[in-house]
């Protein structure tokens, strides 16, 4: 009896033992976590684009996806790959199509300061930029020269030229975590074009993950869904 | 926290409309492409713009004009055939008639947009006239595009 009793003391003892060591542990895993530059890995889907092929029915389409890692829950660089394409003919008959993949680089700055001696929010307000690029190939089909008085038209075909685009964006958005780990939000950008085209020149009315060719640049919206490993 | 819930949700709504939004696709700009020719006197010095009283033109072949009876006109702005390489022109000053032949080559597709295409544009080689009213003709811009600018200049003594 007494030795059950002792042999009962005893595993309690080692088991306390093994919690107390097991809660060092972890104590120092979170200080590591908190402590260190990188903090984990946000993967993201973008939804808009999900909404977006449904409403245009074809005229525009696009995936995209991005990674962002988090360095001490204020510095977040970004990787955005996406494939876009366009298919939209004019009143005027013209078509237009396009395809391609681009892909963004650039960092994100968590706005959202955590206030003192409390737990950092997982929400996150940001501003930040990236550089856009993108290689594809267009093509313009049934554009009709005319000539009223002659009476004279010819129409003209311009088949799968290839370019690329390079473009620069401001990005600002927030993130929040809806369920553990989860993060829901939105992420609004102010593009521009970089170069310039030459007078005259054929150039693409749509470009992959930059949008609709403008003087003015360009806006874009995101709604992404992501997980936090 | 249920604002901050609340208001990624209505973003979510608001980019879903902004989506939605398409833009209209009409031409709005010019696609009008036309040689001008100036009248002037010849003069050994600098050129002085004349006015005709009566002018009509039009092109060879054609029945339409494109100037009929045009008071006090010191230019006209004519259209040159896209699927040519030549345009004849009668040009009927006051009441002498000359024919106007302008030869020229087709330029690649100039690029204006989506919404609008293209448009010809020709490099002009080479001008001739009978000389009835016309003395002599002189080319001063070759390249024909959608830019209001004096291609041509015809003199008359």
């Amino acid at each position: 009896m007494q030795n059950i009793l002792r042999f009962f003391i005893i595993s309690l003892f080692c088991l306390s033992g093994i919690y107390s060591v097991n809660a060092q542990v972890s104590k120092q895993k979170t200080d590591s976590v908190v402590k260190a530059a990188f903090r984990g890995l946000r993967l993201e889907i973008d939804l808009v684009p999900i909404a977006s092929n449904f409403i245009y029915k074809g005229e525009r389409y696009g995936y995209e996806a991005g990674v962002y890692a988090d360095l001490k829950n204020k510095y977040f660089p970004a990787v955005e790959i996406g494939f876009a394409g366009a298919n939209k003919t004019s009143s005027d008959n013209i078509n237009f199509k396009t395809s391609g993949i681009y892909t963004r680089v650039g960092i994100d700055f968590n706005i959202n300061k955590p206030k003192k001696d409390k737990i950092p929010s997982k929400n996150m307000v940001f501003v930040g930029g990236r550089i856009g690029f993108s290689p594809f190939s267009f093509g313009y089909k049934n554009i009709l020269v005319q000539n009223e008085y002659w009476g004279t038209a010819i129409s003209q075909n311009y088949n799968d030229i290839t370019t690329s685009k390079v473009w620069v964006e401001i990005v600002a958005g927030m993130r929040v975590e809806v369920l553990k780990n989860i993060y829901m939000g939105w992420t609004v950008r102010n593009k521009k074009l970089l170069g310039t085209d030459t007078l005259g020149e054929i150039v693409p009315y749509y470009i992959p993950g930059f949008g609709v060719k403008s003087d003015g640049g360009s806006w874009g919206v995101n709604y992404a869904i992501g997980y936090r490993f | 926290m249920v604002n901050f819930k609340l208001f990624n949700i209505g973003v979510l709504l608001f980019s879903v409309l902004l989506a939605g939004c398409t833009s209209l696709d009409e031409c709005r700009e010019d696609k009008t492409v036309n040689m001008k020719i100036g009248f002037y006197q010849k003069t050994d010095l600098t050129d002085v713009t004349i006015k005709v009283d009566s002018l009509w033109v039009n092109g060879l072949e054609k029945d339409s004009f494109l100037y009929s009876n045009s008071k006090s006109a010191n230019s006209v702005s004519i259209p040159l055939n896209a699927a040519r390489q030549q345009s004849d022109f009668i040009i009927k000053f006051n009441n002498t008639t000359d024919t106007l032949s302008v030869f020229y080559t087709p330029n690649n597709a100039y690029f204006i947009s989506f919404e609008c295409g293209c448009i010809a544009t020709q490099t002009i080689d080479e001008v001739i006239s009978t000389n009835h009213f016309i003395d002599s003709v002189r080319i001063v811009q070759r390249e024909v595009i959608n830019v209001n600018a004096e291609h041509i200049k015809i003199f008359h003594n």
